[in-house]
């Protein structure tokens, strides 16, 4: 008889009612697409422009310029005796990890409807490829950060006044942290999407009044207190004021705080996955 | 006696007809006014039941609703190369989509032992901006492939693309007959053991149709199970021994591609 094809193989088709089912075993079969589409992204993003990958760095340098002249020169929010474009930028760099993240994901099902009425593979795929991909666009910006952030401690007068502190060995975590809200928020709007189109619209709004929300162009020390606890439940506000601590030693860092942000940001991100999950296997029909 | 390679009892898909899924929240809040103002108000406001005919036996269990599939069954063997024709509309791709879990049954069962890869279009997930060589990688992977296994059949599948010289160009600047010879490449070297094609063997010119031809001819003497929607009679003739004819999201035929093709000809007849 002929090599029967393995058990393993065996593709069972029904209607699923659990919402807990959840197909590892397929995301890992298609690791290799994955890999591409990371490659893909950042092969196609900057194919026919002049500047490639220098726009990783422009982007977030243009908009610290941005918040330096008007919430720095104009308005004057405190900056917690941090030169102005170091705090901004250093808040900038996860924060537009974040919104890119966040806004790329939210339009990742109605974006790739063509692909997915024809061929399938685990679509949380592409979420995932979104997360990693603008992980270089991450480092990159980072980069640029501690080349401001050395220059300014090592060769100015002022320098002396910023210390680093041991937070710096948790930045990974924040960079977890961070990811996790934006891919479970993402998911939440992505699913959201597929059924009501208004919610694509909502999101860059969504991003923008996020950001004011976020200590971003204030540190969180200027939020009165009575109302700082609902920060907390903001997690990026955690992610932020983390940053800035580890870099510049200022800032609000509590561990309960710190501790109820982890679990929003936990908490969206399984709700996410949930609610993705069970709408990613019929959602090509209104698609 | 082995095991099939293709189970398939009491598939069933319910589709909305209408615009579902374009929806806005103002739409919903509007349905659900509607709801509320009751029958007769919303006869004056003239809400369009877009609609079958209750006695239709294509509707489903709500106003606008109707099965695309029902209740369908068949099974094949492993090796087996089987046809589908239908009419336009008849639930051939709807089948192939649930088979290659696009998306979900609404009841029913089927089984698939062996690995699948399904064609339900060809250059799925081609970016545009990328050159053959990095689309070739791509659209393998999207297809289920290994990354390995693509790297071992890289020569084969520029060879039989014919577009060799391209390979580093971007696929933008291909004419659409290249573009579509590297996609069905693509998809002619891919390692399964069940195949399903949804009409995409009319790609290219005529000497490329009939490498393709060929190709699948190939693929089905080397043990694979093939199912092949096609409305090239000709083709689905040559190539399949047995042939499932689809109406209305029904099969009303399982037999000899022969009888299978009288049958879809008498149903395809205008009536009197
Ligand atoms: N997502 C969807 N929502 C609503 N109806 C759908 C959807 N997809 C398909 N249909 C309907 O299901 C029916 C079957 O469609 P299907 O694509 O399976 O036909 P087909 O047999 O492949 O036809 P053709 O030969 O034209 O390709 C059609 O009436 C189609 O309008
Ligand atoms: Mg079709």
């Amino acid at each position: 008889m002929k090599s029967h094809p393995k058990k393993e193989y065996e593709i069972v088709i029904q209607p699923n009612s659990s919402w807990l089912y959840f197909d590892w075993k397929g995301l890992l079969e298609y690791r290799d697409l994955l890999v591409l589409l990371v490659r893909r992204d950042f092969l196609a993003r900057y194919k026919q422009t002049l500047l490639g990958p220098a726009w990783f760095i422009l982007q977030p340098l243009l908009t610290t310029v941005i918040f330096t002249v008007i919430f720095g020169k104009g308005v004057k929010i405190s900056t917690e005796g941090i030169p102005p474009y170091l705090f901004y930028f250093c808040a900038l760099v996860p924060w537009s990890y974040f919104s890119q993240c966040l806004s790329a994901i939210s339009l990742s099902l109605t974006g790739n409807a063509n692909l997915f009425r024809k061929v399938y593979f685990p679509r949380l795929i592409i979420p995932l490829s979104i997360i990693l991909s603008n992980l270089m666009a991450f480092l990159l910006q980072l980069f640029t950060f501690l080349g401001f952030y050395f220059y300014f401690k090592f060769f100015t007068p002022q320098g002396a006044q910023i210390h680093p502190t041991a937070a710096l060995f948790f930045l990974p975590l924040l960079l977890l942290q961070t990811a996790a809200t934006s891919l479970g928020v993402g998911l939440w709007v992505a699913a959201l999407t597929v059924k009501y189109r208004d919610f694509q619209h909502l999101v860059t709004f969504a991003v923008q009044l996020w950001m004011y929300l976020t200590p971003v162009i204030y540190p969180a020390s200027v939020i009165p207190e009575r109302w700082r606890f609902l920060i907390a439940f903001n997690p990026m506000a955690g992610v932020v004021e983390c940053h800035r601590y580890a870099f510049f030693g200022t800032g609000m860092i509590e561990s309960a705080y710190l501790s109820i942000s982890a679990f929003t940001a936990l908490f969206f991100l399984l709700t996410g996955l949930l609610i993705f999950n069970k709408v990613q296997r019929t959602f090509v029909d209104t698609l | 006696m082995a095991m099939p390679a293709i189970e398939v009892e009491g598939l069933s898909k319910l589709y909305h007809l209408g615009t579902i899924g374009r929806t806005s929240i103002l739409d919903a809040f509007e349905r659900w006014r509607r709801q509320r103002l009751g029958k007769e108000v919303l006869g004056k406001i003239g809400a369009k039941q877009p609609g079958l005919a209750p006695d239709d036996p294509q509707a489903g269990p709500e106003p606008d609703t109707f099965w695309a599939l029902k209740d369908i069954s068949f099974s094949v063997v492993q090796g087996e190369v089987l046809g589908v024709i239908g009419g336009n509309g008849a639930g051939k791709s709807t089948l192939f989509k649930i088979l290659s879990k696009i998306t979900e049954p609404t009841a029913g069962r089927a089984v698939l032992r062996g690995r699948a890869a399904s064609l339900l279009e060809v250059g799925t997930g081609f970016h545009p901006d990328l050159t053959g060589r990095e689309n070739i990688y791509l659209n393998g992977a999207i297809l289920g492939m290994r990354q390995r296994e693509i790297e071992g059949k890289f020569e084969e599948i520029v060879a039989f693309s014919e577009i060799k010289k391209f390979i580093d160009t971007s696929v933008k600047y291909y004419s659409s007959g290249m573009y579509l010879k590297l996609a069905f490449a693509v998809a002619a070297h891919l390692e399964s053991h069940i195949l399903l094609i949804d009409e995409v063997l009319a790609v290219g010119d005529m000497a490329f149709q009939k490498k393709c031809v060929e190709k699948m001819n190939d693929v089905a003497s080397q043990g694979r199970t093939v199912l092949f929607i096609s409305h090239n009679l000709e083709a689905i003739g040559s190539l399949t021994t047995r042939s499932l004819v689809f109406d209305k999201g029904r099969v009303v035929f399982d037999g000899g591609t022969s009888i299978a093709l009288q049958r879809y000809q008498k149903l395809m007849s205008p009536k009197k």
